[in-house]
């Protein structure tokens, strides 16, 4: 879990690491994933919600409870 | 399009700001359509005097909707449907501002015609072109805001009707001018300015097609249906 301050050193080791390991992070900041991933998956509640490309969840998801939270709409 | 409202209300309200400036926008850009083909068909030399002021207008809307988006961009790093309208309202906001310039081309085309003898009926077919592409842009507007897929869907595809009006004077003005070619100066410029009417409704329909990104998250991707010819219609210039 990485904190809520950004890490710039952090996710550049990220971007390093994952042509060897595939590299799972747990983010409430949504700038962080849209930068970091490839993947995203939203988990509401315990559940999983919706997963995909990040470009797609990010600019057109789904499933409306994964728009409401990326657009600040539920918290 | 998910209409709940966001947590930090400051960020509904900076998207409505932009939204207003877009409706005022395009609010002058069907007036400045309007006066202008009216400036034409009575040869109103001062009406169009005052659409050609009133383009820096729309010119200064233009560049404060692309300054707020920036500003949005910037600060609330807009995602999803968020993303999509601020994207939406810039190629709006262009596509209005150009609509803004052809009116201007109209009105600076129509003094000068003002000064010529009257090639038949043709202004007041010209005024019926702009009545119904200014109809096509307000519905095109009205989409937009209601966030109606049906009505951006029904613009397309009347944009062939004003594809149609365009091929129908280019057909009047070529025989003018083949009849008698004192006619060809002043044929030419009721020309351009069919031409710019029906540029008009290609960007209306443009609008349109933004409505529909907007709501569904893709493009259309079928091919809307054009009606213009002239540009393959050998007939037409044998004739």
């Amino acid at each position: 879990m990485l904190g809520p301050r950004p890490h710039p050193q952090v996710e550049e080791l990220i971007d390093e690491l994952r042509s060897s390991f595939s590299v799972v992070i747990v983010t409430h900041s949504m700038q962080q994933a849209a930068r970091v991933s490839q993947k995203t998956a939203f988990f509401h509640l315990g559940h999983l919600v919706e997963y995909g490309e990040t470009g797609t969840i990010f600019t057109n998801p789904k499933d409306p409870r994964t728009e409401s939270y990326i657009t600040g709409r539920i918290g | 399009m998910n209409s709940e409202p966001h947590i930090a209300s400051v960020f509904d309200r900076d998207l409505e700001a932009i939204q207003a400036t877009i409706m005022k926008m395009g609010g002058l850009v069907e007036a400045a359509i309007l006066s202008a083909a009216q400036a034409l068909d009575t040869r109103d030399e001062e009406l169009a005097d005052k659409v050609r002021r009133a383009d820096a207008a729309i010119d200064a809307l233009e560049v404060q909707v692309n300054e707020e988006c920036a500003r949005v961009i910037a600060l609330r790093a807009p995602t999803a449907s968020d993303l999509r309208t601020v994207l939406t309202v810039m190629k709006i906001a262009a596509g209005l501002e150009r609509c803004g310039d052809y009116a201007k081309n109209l009105a600076k085309r129509s003094t000068v015609l003002a000064q010529m003898a009257p090639i038949g009926g043709s202004t007041g077919s010209v005024r019926r072109m702009a009545k119904s592409v200014e109809q096509l842009l307000k519905d095109a507007l009205d989409a937009y805001i209601q966030r109606d897929v049906e009505l951006a869907e029904d613009v397309r595809q009347r944009d062939r009707e004003v594809d149609q009006m365009y091929n129908a004077l280019f057909r009047e003005f070529l025989t003018h001018m083949m009849e008698d070619p004192r006619n060809i100066t002043a044929c030419m410029h009721l020309h351009f300015i069919a031409k710019n009417i029906e540029r008009v409704g290609d960007h209306a329909t443009g609008i349109a097609e933004q409505v529909i990104y907007l709501v569904t998250g893709t493009l259309p991707a079928e091919q809307r249906p054009k009606g213009d010819t002239t540009a393959y219609d050998r007939g037409v210039m044998t004739a």
